[in-house]
């Protein structure tokens, strides 16, 4: 069983395309390769498709009087499942998180089809020591119902009434328009981004939605801007070359749009993006590096930095007001 | 394909580079010196080929830097899948494939020779016999075709497994977009998708470590050897020393990316780790008989270790550190001691005082997350004298960095 393997190759998809189409010109041909292809890949699958007169091609086309291209082939060529995929297919029924895409009847069926198939590794076969002990409830029918309508409603494009506690306990209920749904793989949760008329965008954890129902406004919110979101300057840090905290840091940062640059005394400096939400969550994480790294910029992270080490120098020195 | 291809054979080499554009981005021509500068130009360009878009050049004092800058939590498919889809092959490989499908497409079951038969007078393609009887072969280990014998004979057949019969459901596919990005070997799920011809639109991934998809290959080898409890042989890039070990886990840092290995070593009798990224493609060998023993002790060195680290550190005390947070206004701090506290307890100690103490193997590892609470550390007691040491060190190093009282930046 391989992974790495031409028959999940761009190159074998794009043929399959084009085997199942019943007629297509040199340029309709061209074009596709130009759309599902790699940026070079026309220079080469182009001639070997099309026709050659010194047969030079791969015999799978052939063109009729007109120029006009047709398969060889009488039928179009079967989407089987390979072993890997089905049993990739088989490992995520054991995941809890599953039961939030299918309904009873799905879940059955997915596993009369794959049950006895062997998964492609266990639960136990991994450990992620640093997540977080308190993810989402999968398997609770509340929290399962309210994801569901909020997939719908932002597959449909919909909006909803959600009623959820804020991070400060307090009740709020509103029409949103659900725009993507996000789930930290550290965190173990699911938030819905959304935008609506009265509180703009918003980024609600799923497990504080208490419930969520149609909604009868008319009104549509303006679409997910993102860039209010960002970061209006990049963090600028210098990570030293002391303990491995360079190729710690650039490993561990690696999830985040950056700019680095090594200089010549060996130190990386980095240019890194981020959202405004993330803020405080990336300080502590910067601040974890101890002295191996510094932020030089934006100014105002700096000065947050500055102030706990300052608040932890006091407690060391046992003159802290705390 | 003569010349350049922006296809592979061996996903080895690939893997290298592309992990160095992605993690540092600040290498240059000459950083990439373990092979020729051609290599590094065709390697260069097969990337650029494959993700085009999301290569970016910087210009530095060093010369001109490649780098693959994606913000993972922003993107709804992983680029780096598409390395994935890069495997070379031959004009018999895509001949067989195709027109040998399209015969089998008619339900029925035929030998090899059979086939070779009717691709002659189908098509007018006659490859060798056992060219195909081994390309049947390979199809059949990876589920496309089913084999029986009869006889002398081995009969095939297409698999009726199509994706239309065992997906049909909107929520079946909703599944899948999901897991394609977010489970391990996501590159399956994605290939799946593209079978099919459906695209993942609405499921963004944070805090996810996209460049883990490159360790694939070596995670199949290692997934496959563990369900079968068979040894290993691991090596490294970084040295030539290779590991004979049976695999426990595979342990994943959600919060710094790296992944390893964990295996016992039935040489040295110990339990050790492995870094994936730095992993060539392990070997794998012999069914170990006393596997469940093994496991055992395992999991209760993992009860006491903090990450990685199994190995006990001398003289090590329980790690005693007290939080201070306000209670009225501060519940997220101790809500954060709760959930990621691990291997310990956590106690209220005093007003707005909290003390938790991890009893770990190796408190080195836990330091990293202790300096996360930087501003709130009252007391660090136990561990090990040293780790102690370098704490107050490194706040005293930490405050001389910021200005102490007078960073003139700030003020």
């Amino acid at each position: 069983m391989k992974i790495f393997s031409e028959l999940y190759g761009t190159y074998f998809r794009i043929i399959t395309h084009v085997l199942s189409e019943h007629s297509m010109t040199e340029s309709e041909l061209r074009k596709l390769i130009a759309e599902e292809g790699f940026g070079e890949t026309g220079l080469f699958l182009d001639k070997k498709l099309i026709p050659q007169e010194d047969g030079s091609d791969w015999g799978l086309l052939s063109r009729d009087k007109a120029g006009v291209l047709h398969p060889v082939t009488v039928i179009e060529p079967p989407k089987v499942l390979t072993t890997l995929q089905k049993r990739w297919l088989r490992t995520q029924l054991d995941d809890p998180r599953a039961w939030l895409f299918l309904d009873d009847r799905e879940l059955a069926l997915l596993w009369e089809r794959l049950g006895e198939i062997p998964p492609l590794y266990s639960a136990e076969d991994m450990r992620c020591p640093d997540r977080y002990s308190d993810g989402d409830p999968y398997t609770d029918p509340v929290y399962r119902r309210n994801f569901r309508m909020v997939l719908k409603a932002l597959k449909a494009e919909e909006l909803i009434c959600i009623r959820f506690i804020s991070r400060y306990g307090k009740v709020i209920e509103g029409d949103f328009l659900p725009c993507k749904l996000e789930y930290s793989k550290k965190d173990d949760k699911f938030r819905v981004h959304c935008t609506s008329v009265r509180h703009g965008t918003s980024v609600i954890n799923l497990a504080r939605v208490e419930e969520v129902s149609k909604s009868s406004s008319k009104a549509k919110p303006a679409a997910l801007d993102e860039s209010t979101l960002r970061c209006s300057e990049p963090l600028e840090i210098t990570v030293k070359n002391e303990r491995g905290a360079d190729e710690r840091f650039l490993m561990e940062f690696a999830a985040y749009e950056k700019r680095t640059e090594r200089s010549e005394e060996g130190t990386v400096k980095v240019r890194l993006w981020y959202d405004r939400n993330d803020e405080t969550e990336l300080l502590i994480r910067l601040l974890g590096y101890g002295p191996t790294l510094e932020i030089t910029g934006p100014l105002h992270m700096r000065a947050k930095a500055r102030e706990r080490v300052m608040r932890q120098f006091g407690l060391m020195m046992n003159k802290g007001e705390q | 394909m003569a010349g350049f291809s922006e296809l592979i054979k061996n996903f080895d080499k690939t893997r290298d580079y592309v992990r160095d554009f992605f993690i540092y981005g600040y290498k240059v021509r000459g950083d990439f010196n373990k092979k020729s500068a051609r290599t590094y130009d065709d390697e260069k360009r097969r990337v650029e080929s494959w993700l085009g878009e999301h290569l970016v050049y910087d210009d530095s004092v060093r010369g001109k830097q490649v780098a693959i800058s994606v913000d993972s939590a922003h993107i709804t498919e992983n680029p780096l899948y598409q390395a994935f889809y890069t495997r070379s092959f031959t004009e018999n490989d895509v001949r067989m494939h195709f027109l040998t499908l399209d015969i089998l497409c008619d339900g029925e079951e035929h030998t090899a020779g059979e086939l070779c038969s009717l691709l002659g007078e189908a098509f007018g393609f006659s490859p060798e016999e056992q060219t195909l009887r081994l390309k049947l072969k390979e199809y059949a280990e990876e589920g496309i075709v089913l084999s029986r014998k009869q006889g002398k004979s081995v009969l095939y057949r297409l698999s009726p497994d199509l994706a239309e019969n065992i997906l049909d459901s909107e929520g079946m596919y909703d599944m899948v977009k999901f897991f394609s990005e977010a489970a391990v070997f996501g590159v399956a799920g994605n290939s799946i998708l593209r079978l099919t011809e459906q695209k993942n639109e609405h499921f963004c991934i944070k805090h996810n470590y996209i460049v883990h998809v490159l360790e694939d290959e070596v995670m199949l080898i290692i997934t496959e050897a563990m369900a079968q409890h068979r040894l290993l042989t691991v090596g490294s890039f970084k040295n030539d020393v290779t590991h004979n070990v049976l695999p426990m886990q595979v342990i994943t840092s959600v919060q710094t990316g790296r992944r390893f290995l964990a295996a016992y070593s039935p040489g040295g009798d110990k339990y050790m780790t492995f870094r994936l990224d730095y992993m060539p493609r392990p070997k794998a060998g012999a069914v170990f008989d006393n596997y469940d023993e093994i496991k055992t002790r395992y999991d209760e060195l993992c009860a006491r270790s903090f990450g990685v680290s199994f190995a006990e550190t001398k003289d090590v005390e329980p790690l005693v550190i007290v939080i201070y947070a306000d209670e009225v206004k501060e519940q997220y701090i101790i809500d954060r001691l709760k959930r990621e506290k691990r291997c310990g307890t956590l106690e209220k100690t005093g007003e707005n005082e909290f003390t938790l103490t991890l009893d770990i193997c190796d408190p080195t590892e836990a330091m990293k997350w202790v300096k996360t609470f930087i501003g709130r550390i009252k007391r660090l007691e136990g561990g090990t004298e040293s780790l102690r040491k370098r704490f107050y060190s490194d706040i005293k190093r930490m405050y001389e960095m910021y200005g102490g009282d007078d960073d003139e930046d700030i003020q």
